[in-house]
């Protein structure tokens, strides 16, 4: 069947996140709130919040990490949207990608005109052994965890199948982490804003001030290979090839294409979406590839009308280093079993013509699960504009794409945007 | 009939690894399905397996759940858990006995320890 389109066209005006990190005082409400008037600040022609019509908010699990269902609308409210239909969308980590193509479909249908997106995590409230119990769940509770994965250890399950397959080492997979710290180390917003070395210079300040031997590596793979600094989580993933426990909020403005220019001369057209599902690891044909990432991709390059050699930059779910390598293939961007050498020779360095997580990706910028795939079309929608400050790519970004997975591929959305002009 | 869950442990408890079969396409599911989600069919008939197959994937989690924790596992004692691609050609899930395995180790079903988990362990025969 051919892919539809989109009834009519859907832009992104606004956009904005909160930093993400750790921060004990703030709530999810309060996240939203700070992500919210960060969107705002973003509209060119300014924003009416009067004139948001409806809310769609991705968010994993605010009852497990902070004892709160029904979260919408108590974020509408926060941000004084009241009464106006608020709808929470959990796909896990791909909530907010899921929001973001609601979002879409809502004012393509012509009910509304204007939407926020957001999207909403607070995770470090919990000890990390209940993080560990909490994030499991987006697995199958009852033929996979009784096994004993965990969600590193799902992907750590990829990654000895891959490494298996194709003769990738653990080396490349941590050229992933030491990219995506290259590119967080220039994003104020991002919980890990520092380069490895950075890293492993700060550790050798902390352990002379505490008076404690003072670590010596000879190069940062040696780092990686020190199990104190850089301790086992899910062999062969190490704590360096994990995304973060992170809290995190991150929101989206989008209105029909029609109104744009009351908002910007500068829209990001939203040409591809697309979303799929899939099974539970065991039950896939491959262990390799995230058959959801593979099909998603497919429908928004359809809906899209471009191939993955029109992408000028994308922003991809490396929720674990393996996740990147795999994430880069099944988008089309090299042939499976390419990702680890075209990642080894810098083909997805912030340099290259095609960059790959230019934010710092959720290993360094931070990945508060259901927030981040908002997060990434923020830097989608800064890097297409020319604001994405010091790590602004060189080249035009005229067409670019996320992708968001959630659990280990049960669900995936993939989205393609296009600079346009009102 | 409804198979479940239930079916499925109350079975592993005692020794057997359940799966169904569609009477209408022939395919094959473990964990046990009640529809098939291939042809829509509903007359899927209890089958057992041979419990031989070889290991897809697998990891050693040394920061595990509360409920490996709580069988004896943890950063100390990693739990082994893999993908097993079964000789019938489907795969399952399962807590491996013994860390000598990688991608490709032959594994067999271990009855006398799965209950609460499907157990594994190195196929040496």
């Amino acid at each position: 069947m051919a892919q539809r389109k989109l009834g009519r066209g859907v832009a992104i005006v606004g956009a904005g996140m909160s930093p993400f990190g750790t921060f004990a005082r703030m709530a999810t409400r309060d996240l939203f709130v700070e992500a919210f008037l960060d969107m705002r600040g973003s509209v060119d022609k300014g924003l009416d919040p009067d004139d948001i019509e409806a809310l769609y908010v991705g968010n994993y699990s605010s009852d497990l990490f902070e004892g709160q269902g029904h979260t919408a609308p108590l974020m509408a409210d926060w941000v004084g949207l009241t009464p106006r239909p608020a709808t929470r969308i959990e796909d896990a980590c791909a909530s907010s990608g899921v929001a973001l193509r609601e979002g879409i479909i809502a004012v393509a249908s012509g009910l509304y005109d204007v939407v926020l997106v957001g999207g909403i995590e607070k995770m470090s409230n919990l000890p990390t052994g209940e993080v560990t119990d909490a994030l499991a769940t987006a697995g199958d509770a009852l033929y996979e965890i009784p096994a004993g994965f965990t969600f590193p250890g799902f992907y750590a399950a990829m990654a000895t199948a891959y490494m298996h397959r194709y003769g990738a080492q653990s080396e490349h997979l941590i050229q992933v982490t030491q990219k995506n710290h290259e590119n967080g180390a220039l994003n104020p917003k991002a919980q890990f804003g520092q380069r490895i070395a950075d890293i492993m210079e700060g550790k050798k300040e902390r352990a002379a001030a505490k008076g404690r031997p003072v670590p010596e590596w000879e190069s940062e793979m040696a780092f990686f290979h020190d199990d104190r600094a850089n301790p086992m989580i899910a062999a062969p993933l190490r704590l360096f090839d994990c995304s973060p426990i992170s809290d995190g909020a991150a929101v989206l403005l989008l209105v029909s294409e029609e109104i744009a220019g009351q908002f910007t001369d500068e829209p990001i057209r939203v040409i591809g979406s697309g979303q799929a599902s899939g099974r539970a690891l065991h039950d896939r044909d491959t262990l390799t590839s995230i058959p959801a990432a593979q099909r998603a991709g497919q429908m928004a390059y359809e809906m899209a009308d471009v191939t993955p050699d029109d992408i000028k930059l994308a922003e991809v779910h490396d929720c674990f280093t393996i996740a990147e390598l795999i994430a880069i293939e099944d988008l089309g961007f090299f042939a499976p079993g390419d990702g680890y050498k075209a990642t080894e020779d810098g083909m997805t360095a912030r340099t290259a013509p095609r960059p790959v997580n230019t934010s710092g990706g959720l290993k360094s910028k931070g990945h508060p699960v259901g927030a981040s795939g908002a997060g990434q079309t923020v830097e989608v929608f800064k890097q297409m504009r020319g604001l994405a400050g010091e790590r602004q790519v060189a080249h035009d970004v005229d067409v670019a794409l996320t992708h968001n997975v959630g659990g280990t591929g049960q669900t995936c959305a993939v989205h393609i945007y296009e600079r346009g002009q009102a | 009939m409804m198979i479940t869950a239930a079916d499925f442990y109350e079975a592993l408890a005692e020794g057997t690894l359940l799966a169904t079969r569609c009477a209408d396409c022939d395919g094959l599911y473990i964990p046990p399905r009640s529809l098939c989600p291939a042809c829509y069919g509903t007359e899927l008939k209890v089958e057992e397996l041979s419990g031989k197959g070889t290991v897809g994937a697998y990891t050693a989690v040394a920061i595990t759940t509360t409920r490996m924790i709580e069988a004896g596992y943890g950063r100390d004692n990693p739990n082994i858990t893999a993908v097993v691609d079964l000789a019938e050609g489907v795969r399952i899930s399962a807590l491996i006995h013994g860390d000598d395995i990688t991608v490709g180790t032959p594994v067999v079903f271990d009855s006398e320890h799965s209950a609460e988990h499907v157990v594994f362990r190195k196929d040496d025969s």
